[in-house]
């Protein structure tokens, strides 16, 4: 009888261990596109990396790494964007906003001058798609980040041009 | 006579006459006993030498001076004595000293005047006989002895055309342990003057060459001073030791090759005769280019060779060649023909700013003898690049040839032949190995009048030939190149080594092409097919999978034309050609860097064509009956193996814009898209 009762008190621990945690996952995550829908990047940060910190295996984790490496870019830290943007693609190779993860390291290669990992990361890009224009000009995707930033690609028959938010972000030529 | 007597005994001059009596008896005496003992010196010779040696007169000069005129040494084997050695002049002087103290008789100066050599028999002689040679030379009474060798001249017998002869002088002496010698070498060559080629002038050719050194005997060996080379166009300085068999050398060569000898007439003995030589070589040479402006830099010599004769081995020879380090291993046997087994190599990543910058290593491996003038054998070249380029290198990982039976032949000196009897090409790059044959290739190299020297080439491709022209400029290094070839008649489908497409395309093709390797490195020409085949070609698969067509499996083509380039830019195909009865294609296709490509074709099907999938039937509905071909203009971009395509604007393409609904478009766009992404998944 004592080993039942011990058996169901530690479940009990377990599960609402195991809800709370994961409450606080989504509720992290919430929050952190509440504070980016009231322009508060620097909060919607801090969620994030609580996020990062206590959720490893989430399912939430390649958007918000997404999220993550969009948000200290734009505080250009490269490094730290650059980290989690190689964590993304390496763990989440069908993640939907691959193509925008991989021209994120493009511009970092670029301000970095490392014009070798730029052009491999230019073949990637470029090699991402394969496209068919029959009558169309250019194919798009559109991708909306966990920070709403609305990301754009066209792809052309001779090159791919990314937007964010309806400004030109890049253009890779071929 | 009486009267005479009775003067010279009243005279005061009677000690002198007595003196020049005595003299002249002890010089008749000396003179009648070295007439008698001239076959001795045959006897002391017959020792040593299976072959003759002749004395034709002797004379004794007082106080030490013997002369021998027309001394002979020949080969008489087979019945016709052929000369080795004819010397019409041989001085000897002895030591008058050590005859009369300690009666011993020792040479003191050997004086050769222009002895003849012929220089193939001497050759074989020394072959034969160069350790009894070495004893002769021990056992003769040499002391400190001086040995000069004055308008040598060696003629080569053998060779019929241009013949010519080779002068040499010589100075060696000898005293206690220390040796010391001088001399020079210089080339002339018959040349026949007048209309009705009637005066034949020996032409000297270039400068001498001159050399001396200074060495010292040591216990078991000898020590190398200095010896210096020295030329208009070369300046070499070796040093070293001898110890026992093994010869160790050290030093450095500078040489300019752009240097031309040229040709003056051999000075006569006369003074004017002599300047007018002298003014005609100055002007002769007025435009070439000395010494400083050496273009070869061989330094940092350091070698160690033991000679195990008649076998060489060379156990290390490493110096830098142009700052490049080379090594090089392997044995010469001197025997009858020269035995060469030799492997170098050659490190090149110094090179800065220049196209071989890419360049990492060099290997060559071959094994084969030198005859005469003729190096031949078998071997292997090998060039390694680097595998982290610069941009704008040439992609290339390596390149290498394995080739058979050469002969490279340096009679005709300075025009130089080559022959190989079968060349294995390979050449890879980061993603292809491209492979060729090649069989009874030849080459021949003309000097030409400037730096260039001229090359002529040709062989066998497969069932077709290939000839060509090249120039190449030695004035820097690597050497600039530039060439145009042309293949004839050569069946397309055997080029599957160089590209897999090649072996579905069925016809003789002819090409002809220009390759230059400086300042940036290129190859471009053209090609054309007549009458020819294509059978499962890649792209015409693709459509005919796609689209239902099976005649475009097998393309039956009256023409086929296209340019091609390749740089380091990439590879492209331009002013693309094809026209077949059903099919046409013309336009460009460019592969870059990484593989990406850039292409516009315009692909035309027949309407009869056409008809044979039911996919295009809706189509062939909506276009006008008269026109009785489509024109397909596109655009290929992106990655070979993943390439994007647009269909370009056209009045086709606007005719059926014009007359299908925008969501129909819609449809037919996505079903390609979906095919397409079919293809991808698989």
């Amino acid at each position: 009888m004592k080993t039942r009762i011990f058996t169901v008190v530690l479940m009990c621990i377990l599960v609402l261990f195991e809800t709370g945690f994961c409450q606080d996952c989504g509720t992290d995550y919430k929050m952190a596109v509440q504070a980016a829908k009231n322009k508060e990047m620097d909060l919607s940060y801090l969620y994030l990396d609580s996020f990062l910190t206590g959720c490893p295996g989430s399912r939430l984790r390649d958007r918000v790494l997404f999220a993550a490496g969009e948000y200290n870019f734009e505080t250009n830290n490269f490094r730290q964007a650059a980290t989690n943007f190689v964590e993304l693609i390496d763990n989440y190779p069908d993640f939907k906003g691959k193509l925008f993860a991989l021209v994120y390291l493009y511009k970092i290669a670029e301000s970095a001058g490392q014009h070798e990992l730029q052009e491999k990361l230019k073949t990637e890009i470029v090699t991402f798609k394969r496209v068919s224009l029959l009558f169309r000009n250019s194919q798009k995707y559109v991708y909306k980040s966990p920070l709403l930033k609305r990301h754009k690609v066209e792809y052309y028959i001779d090159r791919v041009e990314f937007y964010l938010d309806g400004e030109s972000f890049a253009q890779i030529p071929f | 006579m009486n009267l005479l007597l009775r003067y010279l005994s009243k005279s005061g001059l009677r000690p002198f006459w007595i003196f020049l009596l005595i003299i002249l008896i002890f010089t008749c005496a000396a003179d009648i006993f070295l007439s008698l003992s001239k076959n001795r010196v045959s006897d002391l010779a017959d020792r040593y030498f299976s072959q003759k040696l002749s004395v034709q007169r002797s004379f004794f000069v007082p106080p030490n001076l013997i002369i021998l005129k027309n001394i002979s040494f020949s080969q008489d084997d087979s019945g016709q004595p052929r000369q080795i050695i004819f010397v019409p002049t041989l001085s000897i002087k002895f030591s008058l000293i050590d005859l009369l103290i300690s009666r011993q008789f020792s040479i003191s100066d050997l004086e050769f005047y222009r002895p003849d050599f012929d220089y193939y028999e001497l050759k074989r002689f020394l072959n034969e006989n160069f350790i009894q040679l070495v004893d002769f030379i021990k056992d003769l009474p040499l002391k400190d002895v001086r040995l000069k060798i004055k308008g040598s001249r060696f003629k080569n017998l053998k060779q019929q055309q241009n013949p010519g002869f080779v002068y040499a002088d010589f100075f060696l002496k000898l005293k206690d342990e220390f040796i010391s010698g001088w001399g020079s070498v210089r080339r002339s060559r018959d040349t026949i003057f007048g209309k009705n080629k009637e005066e034949a002038v020996s032409m000297l050719i270039g400068p001498a060459t001159r050399f001396r050194f200074k060495a010292f005997l040591t216990y078991g060996g000898c020590s190398l001073e200095n010896f210096e080379l020295m030329r208009e166009n070369l300046y070499a300085k070796l040093w070293g030791n001898i110890k026992s068999s093994v010869l160790r050398l050290n030093g450095f060569v500078f040489i300019n090759t752009l240097y031309k000898d040229s040709s003056y007439r051999q000075p006569d003995f006369s003074l004017i005769e002599k300047l007018n030589a002298f003014i005609q070589r100055m002007e002769s040479t007025s435009d070439i280019v000395g010494l400083p402006k050496a273009n070869i830099f061989i330094l940092d010599i350091d070698g160690q060779l033991n000679f195990k004769l008649p076998q060489l081995s060379i156990e290390r020879l490493n110096f830098s060649f142009n700052n490049a380090p080379v090594c090089i291993k392997g044995d010469i046997n001197f025997s009858d023909t020269i035995g060469i087994n030799i492997s170098a190599s050659s490190f090149m990543t110094r090179f800065k700013d220049t196209s071989a910058e890419s360049l990492r290593r060099a290997d060559l491996t071959l094994a084969g003898t030198i005859d005469e003038k003729t190096l031949r054998g078998d071997g292997m070249l090998d060039f390694d690049f680097v595998a982290k380029k610069k941009k704008g290198s040439p992609p290339l990982d390596k390149f290498s040839m394995d080739f058979k039976k050469m002969a490279l032949n340096f009679e005709q000196f300075p025009v130089i032949s080559m022959e190989l009897g079968e060349a294995d090409l390979l050449c890879s790059t980061d993603t292809n190995t491209y492979r060729i044959n090649l069989k009874d290739f030849w080459a021949e190299s003309f000097p030409g009048k400037s730096k260039f020297n001229k090359v002529e080439f040709g062989s066998k491709v497969y069932d077709g030939t290939m000839k060509g022209k090249g120039w190449i400029d030695w004035s820097k290094f690597p050497p600039k190149i530039s060439a145009v070839i042309r293949v004839k008649g050569l069946s397309s489908s055997r080029l599957e080594g160089i590209l897999m497409h090649f072996s579905k395309v069925f016809g003789k093709l002819s090409s002809q092409m220009c390759f230059v390797n400086y300042p940036d490195m290129y190859l471009r020409g053209s090609a054309a097919m007549q009458k020819g085949r294509l059978v499962n070609f890649e792209f015409f698969k693709w459509l005919s999978d796609l689209f239902a067509l099976p005649s475009l499996k097998k393309v039956d083509f009256n023409k086929a034309r296209f340019n091609f380039s390749v740089d380091s830019r990439g590879a492209g195909l331009s002013k693309i050609d094809l026209t077949a009865p059903e099919v046409g294609v013309d336009g460009y296709f460019n592969l870059g860097e990484n593989d990406m490509v850039s292409s516009k074709l315009t692909l035309t099907l027949s309407r009869e064509l056409l008809k044979e999938s039911s996919k295009f039937t809706p189509l062939l509905r909506l276009i006008e009956k008269d026109i009785e071909s489509l024109r397909f203009n596109f655009q290929l971009s992106g990655n070979l193996h993943r390439m994007n395509f647009q269909w370009l604007k056209s009045d086709l393409k606007s005719q059926l814009q014009d007359s299908m609904p925008h969501f129909i478009e819609w449809q037919i766009e996505k079903k390609v898209q979906d095919i397409i992404d079919s293809i991808e998944v698989k």
